[in-house]
């Protein structure tokens, strides 16, 4: 093949457009190849659910289900999105509460908040995997998310009743 | 935030050469891209201008598998392959679990849905490399004319700049260890349960004869930090073809510590990691031989 052919095939504009599922709603959007994800819910598609904290993967605050598995949006670049569906805490807003926002707050686990939807989010990713996690899973689940207001007692008793079923 | 205008996403492996060869410093290759973007907001290293995304080349995403003939069998392994993928691939886990065992050290989960093998290589600190070291791994490159072969420790000492493209991974499997007890150890020293870089990583294969009590085709590992990953060729002397004993306990704690060259840092000192890498080794050779051998 010859070096003229992979510049035309491989060439895009400034600012292409993507098209994913957000939410189960088909989204096309228009920006820089490698603007990242969480920028792109909370400033372009209103979305401020998803919370920007470290910014390097470490605090699992920014987290989303890409695929049904938790990814870190901080890390994500747009084009990493495409033909994926993604899913935000947005997404569990329904008429009732959804029995892992339930838990948190049944057990007060959450001070401040901010890292709820991520802490959320990362639990719904197990169990999106596996209907009966273990406790010891659940834990290794949200290993990547940090609570800064040290709610860890209280969530860890939503991952023992979560476990007890 | 810190953005780029251009990222190429060829979908072959000629045409991702070409475009590198073409932008030269100019770009940078991306697979999962976790390494490069902590990098980047970090401000640690500096966002080229064009990124060639891998994601569209078939050669570089080849699934986990078994290849070659009985005898000279190897598991081949994409350097596009997530971490979690590795963790939860029934040939890994059954071929090298050492190898299991590292990935699921590295970060957190989310983490490991999208990092990929090659790129936690490629960072030459990796928390995999010395599992990959102990296995002998051999790393399988394009340089834009043909596929080459480089065994991962020869890599490491000459890994200066990458301008080939990392293809996939190759473990040999058939170790013609006969049928003694065969063993395998990696153990992660950081300063907290999980989710944390290391402060000191030991990986080691190899065979233990437990009538005599004799030790065989060992490889020794040891990273961590911001230290390139070395082998222990010197330790394994010591303990290739001699008998489990007190004497090469610590024989080989004193040339652990001779071998291995950590440095400084905020969290730990060099000779802390030297004692932590050479106490682990001591440990796990205590754990293997130890319970055939009260030690005098």
């Amino acid at each position: 093949m010859s070096g003229t052919k992979t510049e035309l095939s491989s060439v895009e504009t400034r600012h292409p457009s993507f098209v994913f599922s957000l939410n189960g709603v088909e989204t096309k959007i228009q920006t820089a190849s490698s603007r990242r994800l969480v920028d792109l819910l909370r400033t372009d598609l209103d979305l401020p659910g998803t919370k920007i904290g470290c910014e390097i993967g470490r605090c699992g605050a920014c987290m989303v289900l890409i695929d049904g598995k938790p990814s870190n949006s901080c890390l994500t670049m747009a084009y990493q999105c495409e033909g994926k569906d993604v899913e935000t805490i947005e997404g569990m807003n329904g008429e009732s509460l959804d029995p892992v926002q339930k838990l948190f707050l049944e057990e007060g686990a959450l001070q401040c908040g901010y890292c709820t939807p991520g802490m959320v989010m990362s639990l719904k990713g197990l169990l999106k995997e596996k209907e009966k996690p273990t406790y010891e899973e659940m834990k290794e689940s949200i290993s990547g998310n940090i609570c800064r207001c040290t709610g860890y007692g209280g969530i860890n008793r939503v991952l023992r009743k979560l476990s007890e079923g | 935030m810190i953005t780029n205008e251009k990222v190429w996403r060829p979908d072959n492996l000629h045409d991702a050469w070409i475009l590198s060869s073409k932008l030269s410093d100019q770009c940078c290759f991306v697979s999962g891209g976790t390494w490069l973007r902590t990098q980047w907001e970090a401000g640690t290293k500096e966002m080229a201008p064009h990124l060639i995304s891998l994601d569209k080349v078939p050669e570089v995403k080849e699934d986990i598998s078994l290849k070659g003939q009985l005898g000279q069998e190897e598991v081949v392994i994409g350097a596009s392959t997530t971490l979690a993928e590795m963790i939860t691939n029934p040939t890994l886990n059954e071929k090298a679990p050492v190898l299991v065992k590292a990935c699921k050290n590295i970060a957190g989960p989310s983490i490991r849905n999208q990092g990929t093998i090659g790129g936690n290589i490629l960072s030459c600190v990796g928390d995999a490399i010395p599992a990959l070291i102990v296995l002998n791994a051999k790393l399988m490159w394009f340089n834009g004319d043909e596929l080459v072969y480089q065994s991962i420790e020869e890599w490491l000492l000459n890994q200066d700049e990458v301008r080939d493209i990392l293809v996939s991974i190759h473990i040999p499997t058939d170790k013609s260890k006969g049928e003694h007890y065969e063993f395998a150890f990696y153990t992660k020293v950081g300063r907290r349960e999980s989710f944390i870089p290391s402060l000191v990583t030991v990986a080691g294969t190899g065979c233990y004869r437990k009538g005599e009590g004799i030790f065989s085709h060992v490889s020794l590992s040891v990273g961590g930090g911001n230290v390139v990953p070395i082998r222990l060729p010197n330790t394994e002397v010591k303990i290739i073809n001699n008998e489990y004993s007190s004497e090469l306990l610590y024989n080989v704690l004193r040339q652990v510590q001779q071998d291995y060259k950590p440095i400084d840092d905020a969290f730990g000192s060099a000779a802390y990691k030297r004692k932590v890498a050479g106490n682990l080794i001591v440990s796990e050779l205590y754990r293997i031989g130890g319970s055939n051998h009260a030690l005098e």
